[in-house]
C-alpha cells in the first residue's frame, strides 16, 4: 500500500544515521546495517559492526535480505517418542509420540537501507503468505521486522525495476523511505511504526522543498537504468498477455539449452518462495524443517509415482519465467519479479530474465504488426 | 560430578583378516577398551569414504578402518584400493580441520589377536585426548 | 584482420563445414553474452546460424559439461539415436574434461567433434567489472563490450572510448598459472593466429611437455595457496573451512556446471532423485539419506567433502565450481588440495591420458601406507 503523503516527514544528516542506529538497538531492537565483506555488501547486525563501516553508498546487497523474514531451513515442528515406561504391575505402557509445534521468535528487527525492490519483494511474499496459504511461521517474523529503505541513487548493472512496476524511489512495503539530498537524507514514515521510529531527535524538519529534491533524486536514478537505455522499459501486462500464447513456442527449449539447473538465480531471488518439508531425525526423535527449494532442480515436481510432468530443463525454464511474470499476477495480482537483477548477475551460463522480456516485448510487436488490417 | 569423556570408537573390520583377528582377541582373553564399536565388512575395499563420514556425522569420535595386509587381502586388491582411498580422506579431513587422529587405519591379520588389541587401545587413546567430535556431528 | 578477427573467421567456418556436411548433430560454442563484454553458451543447430560464433577471452565457460545432458537426453517416440559427434569449442582446460570422460568411458572418442582453441587466458569478470567502475566507464557502455588481446594487453571496446589494460591484471587465477594454453586433444585446432590446422591425439604427461621446455610448470606456482592453508594449525584450518562453508546455500551450483560431476543421482545432492514410473517403491524407500536440505554447517561440510572426494584423480582444475558459486567459496581450495594429494601420493594428474585407468580404480603395491598402523 503506497502512500501518497507521507505520514511523517524528517531530515537526518548522514553523520547522524548511526547514533539513530544505535539508540534503536539501545531500546532492545535487533538493527540489522549494510556492509562490505570480502568485496561483498551483505547485512549484519549493528552490534558486530563499526560505526564507520555502515554503508549508505552502495548499490545493492549481494543476497537479499529474504532470509529475515523467510529464513533458509525453518523448523515447523519437533517430534519425539517417549521411552516406554512399567507401571506399577509391570506391565509395559508404550510411550507416545509427542508433537510439539515450534514458532520462531524474534526481537523487533530493523533492517536498514533495504533497497526499495527488496522492500517489494516483502511486499510481495506478504500477500503470498497471506489469505489461504495464511503462514504463521513466516508472520510470526514478519510481524517483528521494520524496513526502512534508502532509495537508489544509481542502478546496478542489471537493475530493470521500473519494467516490473517497482522504482528506485518506490515506497512498497516500507516503514521509512530514506533518500539522499542536499544536507542529509530526507525521511519519510509511512507508516505508523515508521513514525515511532522516527520519534528521534536525530532528524529535523525538513527544508521546504525537500520532498522535490528527493524527487529530483529518484528521477535521475530512473534514466541511468542500462538495461533500459539499451533495450526500452517493457510493460509487465503486455508480457503476461503475450505468454498466453507461447507456452509451445521453441523458444523456451533454445533458451534452456545453456541453463546447466543449478538453483543460484531461485536462491538469490528475492521474491522466490518455494520451498520442500523435510522430516530429520529418527523414528524416535526429530523434527520437521521447512528448506528453500526451487522450480529449477529436477525432482521439485517429482511425482512418487516415478512421473515427472517437467523432466527437461526447458519446462524448468518456461516454468520460472510463467510463475513470476503470468500466473502469479493472474492468481494473486502481484508479479513474482522486483527486478533486483541478481539472477542475471549470479548465473554462471548467462541466462537473463531481461533479455527474455524484451524478446516477449518483440512478439507482442510482431503480433501487433500482423492484426493490423 | 560430570562423568568422564568415554570416546565413541566405530571400527570396520574386514571379515576375513581383521574380524577375524578380534575373535582370536577376545578368545585370547586380551583386553581392549570397549569404547570401540564393531561393524564387520567384507572387505576393507567394500568401505565406502561416505560410511566414514557418517560414522562422525552421527557422533562418532574416531573411527578405525582395519583389513588385511597387502598382498593377502581374499580379494585379491580391495586392501589396496582402501589404501589409495583412504591415503586421500585422511589427508582431506586433516586439511579441513579434522584431526586425522580420529581416523585411523590398520592392517591386523587373523592371527594377530595382539595387535588387535594394541590397536584398539592406542586408537581409543588418541581419541580420548583429542576430546569430543563436534566438527562433523549433526546437530539436531 | 586481426588475429582475434581471423580466429572468429576460422571457428565459423570449421562449424559451417561440419553443419554443411551434415557431419555433425550441433555445435556448441560462444556467443557474446548480454553484459559487460562475457560471453554465453550457444547451440548452432543450422549452417545458417554461424555468424552467432566467436571465441575470446570472455569465453569461460567449460562447454563439455553439455555433453552427458545431450546423451541422456530421452529419445522420442520413433526416434532413431543419431550417432553423429557433437561438434564442440574446447580450450586447454576443457579438452581435459574430456580426456577423463573417455578414460570413464562414458562417451566414444567418436561422440565428439573436438575443434581446439589455443587460449591466451580468460577474463575474469569480477575483476573487469571493478576496473569499469573504478576507470567510470558509463554504465550503459558496461552493457555491450567487445574484448579482444592485442600482444600482453586486453582491449576493452565500448561505446565512446576503450581501455587497453595489462591481460594479466584482469586474468582468472587459474589462467595466470595454466600450463595447457594448447589443448591436447582435437580433431582440428585454431591457433592463436587464426590458422586452422589437423588435429592431434597427444596426450603427453604434462611432465613430458614440461621437459619439451613448452610452459611453466603448474607444480611449483600453482600450490602456494593450498600450502599456505595446509601450514595453518588444525583449529585454523577448521575456523578457515567454516567461515567459508557457512556461506553455502546449497544451491548445487558447483555440482551443476562441474563436467566431472556428470551423475544422474549423486549420494549428496537431494534435490534430484532421478526414479522413472519403473523404480520399485522399496528401491525409493529403501535410498539413503546421507545429507538433509537444510544448509546447517555439518550438512555442508558433508557435503563438500564428499564432492571433493568424488572428485579425486579426476577433477581437472577448470574452476567452473568456483566461477559458478554464488557465495564465493573458495571451491578450487577444496578440489586442487586432491589434485595436490594425487600427484605427490600416486603421480597422477587427471586429464592428461585418456588410456590411463581412472586413478581411485587403480592401486600399486608401493602405494604409501606411512599412516598405516
Amino acid at each position: 500500500m503506497t502512500q501518497d503523503r507521507p505520514m511523517k516527514e524528517g531530515l537526518i544528516k548522514k553523520g547522524e544515521v548511526v547514533r539513530w542506529l544505535r539508540a534503536l538497538a539501545k531500546e532492545g531492537k535487533e538493527v540489522l546495517v549494510p556492509v562490505e565483506t570480502d568485496g561483498k555488501v551483505g547485512y549484519e547486525p549493528l552490534s558486530s559492526v563499526k560505526d564507520d563501516k555502515v554503508l549508505l553508498d552502495f548499490t545493492n546487497s549481494h543476497r537479499p535480505p529474504k532470509g529475515v523474514v523467510f529464513p533458509q531451513n525453518e523448523v515447523l515442528l519437533l517430534y519425539e517418542t517417549e521411552k516406554d515406561k512399567k507401571d506399577a504391575a509391570g506391565k509395559i505402557k508404550k510411550g507416545s509420540l509427542k508433537v510439539r509445534e515450534v514458532r520462531p521468535e524474534m526481537k523487533e528487527t530493523v533492517i536498514f537501507a533495504i533497497r526499495p525492490c527488496d522492500a517489494r519483494a516483502v511486499a510481495i511474499l506478504d500477500i503470498v503468505f497471506s489469505g489461504t496459504n495464511m503462514d504463521p511461521y513466516y508472520w510470526a517474523r514478519r510481524e517483528k521486522v521494520l524496513l526502512v529503505g534508502l532509495a537508489c541513487a544509481e542502478p546496478d548493472l542489471n537493475c530493470f525495476c521500473t519494467s516490473v512496476g517497482g522504482s528506485p524511489g518506490g515506497k512498497e512495503g516500507l516503514d521509512i523511505l530514506l533518500t539522499g539530498i542536499d544536507g542529509g537524507l530526507y525521511a519519510e514514515a509511512l507508516t505508523t511504526k515508521g513514525v515511532d521510529l522516527m520519534a528521534s531527535k536525530a532528524f529535523e524538519a525538513p527544508g521546504a522543498g525537500a520532498s522535490e529534491e528527493a524527487e529530483v533524486t529518484h528521477k535521475a536514478a530512473i534514466v541511468a537504468f542500462a538495461r533500459v537505455l539499451k533495450d526500452g522499459v517493457v510493460e509487465p501486462k503486455a508480457v503476461a498477455e503475450t505468454l498466453t500464447g507461447k507456452y509451445e513456442d521453441p523458444y523456451w527449449d533454445e533458451t534452456a539449452r545453456r541453463c546447466i539447473g543449478c538453483g543460484a538465480c531461485a536462491f538469490l531471488c528475492p521474491t522466490c518462495h518455494c520451498f520442500d518439508i523435510n522430516d530429520e531425525g529418527t523414528k524416535r526423535k526429530g523434527r520437521r524443517v521447512r528448506s528453500w527449494d526451487t522450480c529449477q532442480f529436477p525432482d521439485f515436481t517429482q511425482h512418487t509415482s516415478g512421473h515427472n510432468p517437467r523432466p527437461l530443463k526447458k519446462f524448468r525454464i518456461r516454468q520460472r519465467v510463467y510463475h513470476k511474470f503470468k500466473y502469479m499476477p493472474d492468481n494473486i495480482g502481484v508479479l513474482g519479479c522486483v527486478g533486483c537483477g541478481r539472477c542475471i548477475s549470479m548465473c554462471p551460463m548467462n541466462m537473463d530474465i531481461f533479455k527474455v522480456l524484451v524478446d516477449v516485448k518483440a512478439w507482442e510487436a510482431q503480433a501487433k504488426k500482423g492484426a493490423k488490417p | 560430578m560430570a562423568k568422564p569423556f568415554e570416546p565413541k570408537v566405530v571400527a570396520f573390520l574386514c571379515n576375513w583378516c581383521s574380524y577375524a583377528g578380534a575373535d582370536l582377541c577376545g578368545v585370547s582373553r586380551f583386553q581392549y577398551p570397549p569404547n570401540v564399536r564393531i561393524i564387520r565388512v567384507m572387505c576393507s575395499g567394500s568401505v565406502n569414504p561416505l560410511y566414514i563420514l557418517r560414522a562422525f556425522q552421527q557422533g562418532a569420535d574416531g573411527v578405525l578402518v582395519s583389513g588385511c595386509h597387502p598382498g593377502d587381502c581374499h580379494y585379491l586388491k580391495g586392501n589396496l584400493y582402501a589404501r589409495r582411498r583412504f591415503a586421500v580422506l585422511r589427508r582431506l579431513l586433516d586439511y579441513v580441520g579434522v584431526d586425522p587422529k580420529r581416523f585411523q587405519v590398520s592392517w591386523v591379520s587373523a592371527s594377530e589377536g595382539d595387535k588387535f588389541a594394541k590397536v584398539i587401545k592406542d586408537v581409543v587413546e588418541d581419541v580420548r585426548h583429542l576430546g569430543p567430535q563436534k566438527r562433523l556431528k549433526r546437530r539436531v | 584482420m586481426s588475429h582475434h578477427e581471423e580466429r572468429n573467421k576460422k571457428v565459423r567456418e570449421v562449424a559451417k563445414k561440419a553443419l554443411e556436411d551434415k557431419k555433425v548433430r550441433y555445435f556448441i560454442g560462444y556467443t557474446p553474452g548480454t553484459y559487460c563484454g562475457r560471453d554465453q553458451p550457444v547451440f548452432v543447430d543450422k549452417p545458417g546460424d554461424v555468424d552467432r560464433l566467436q571465441w575470446g577471452p570472455g569465453s569461460t565457460h567449460n562447454l563439455a559439461v553439455y555433453i552427458m545432458d545431450d546423451k541422456r537426453r530421452p529419445l522420442k517416440k520413433g526416434e532413431q539415436p543419431d550417432k553423429r559427434p557433437i561438434g564442440i569449442i574446447v580450450k586447454g582446460c576443457d579438452t581435459m574434461g574430456l580426456v577423463e570422460y573417455l578414460k570413464e568411458r562414458i562417451i566414444d572418442r567418436n561422440d565428439v567433434f573436438l575443434v581446439g582453441v589455443e587460449c591466451d587466458g580468460i577474463v575474469d569478470q569480477a575483476k573487469l567489472e571493478a576496473r569499469l567502475k573504478k576507470e567510470k566507464v558509463p554504465i550503459k557502455a558496461r552493457l555491450d563490450l567487445k574484448l579482444s588481446v592485442e600482444g600482453d594487453d586486453l582491449i576493452v571496446d565500448y561505446e565512446g572510448g576503450n581501455l587497453k589494460v595489462p591481460f594479466k591484471d584482469l586474468m582468472l587465477d587459474k589462467c595466470m598459472v595454466c600450463d595447457r594454453r594448447e589443448p591436447i586433444m582435437h580433431d582440428v585446432i585454431i591457433t592463436r593466429t587464426g590458422e586452422l590446422k589437423e588435429g592431434r591425439e597427444e596426450t603427453a604427461r604434462v611432465g613430458e611437455r614440461r621437459k619439451k621446455g613448452r610452459s611453466k610448470s603448474r607444480k611449483e606456482e600453482d600450490y602456494a595457496d593450498i600450502k599456505a592453508i595446509e601450514d595453518m594449525t588444525l583449529d585454523e584450518r577448521a575456523a578457515y573451512w567454516d567461515k567459508e562453508l557457512s556461506r553455502c546455500i546449497r544451491c548445487y551450483a558447483c555440482r551443476s556446471s562441474c563436467p566431472l560431476c556428470y551423475c544422474e543421482q549423486c549420494v549428496v545432492d537431494p534435490s534430484n532423485l532421478s526414479t522413472k514410473p519403473t523404480t520399485a517403491p522399496e528401491e525409493k524407500a529403501r535410498r539413503p539419506k546421507w545429507v538433509e536440505r537444510n544448509n546447517d554447517l555439518s550438512e555442508t561440510l558433508f557435503f563438500h567433502l564428499v564432492r571433493a572426494l568424488h572428485t579425486a584423480g579426476r577433477c581437472i582444475d577448470c574452476g567452473e565450481c568456483e566461477r559458478a558459486c554464488p557465495m564465493d567459496i573458495p571451491l578450487r581450495k577444496l578440489t586442487r588440495k586432491i589434485r595436490k594429494d594425487m600427484k605427490e601420493l600416486f603421480d597422477q594428474e587427471a586429464g592428461s591420458d585418456p588410456n590411463e585407468k581412472p586413478a581411485m580404480a587403480t592401486a600399486r603395491e608401493e602405494d604409501p601406507q606411512e599412516f598405516v598402523r
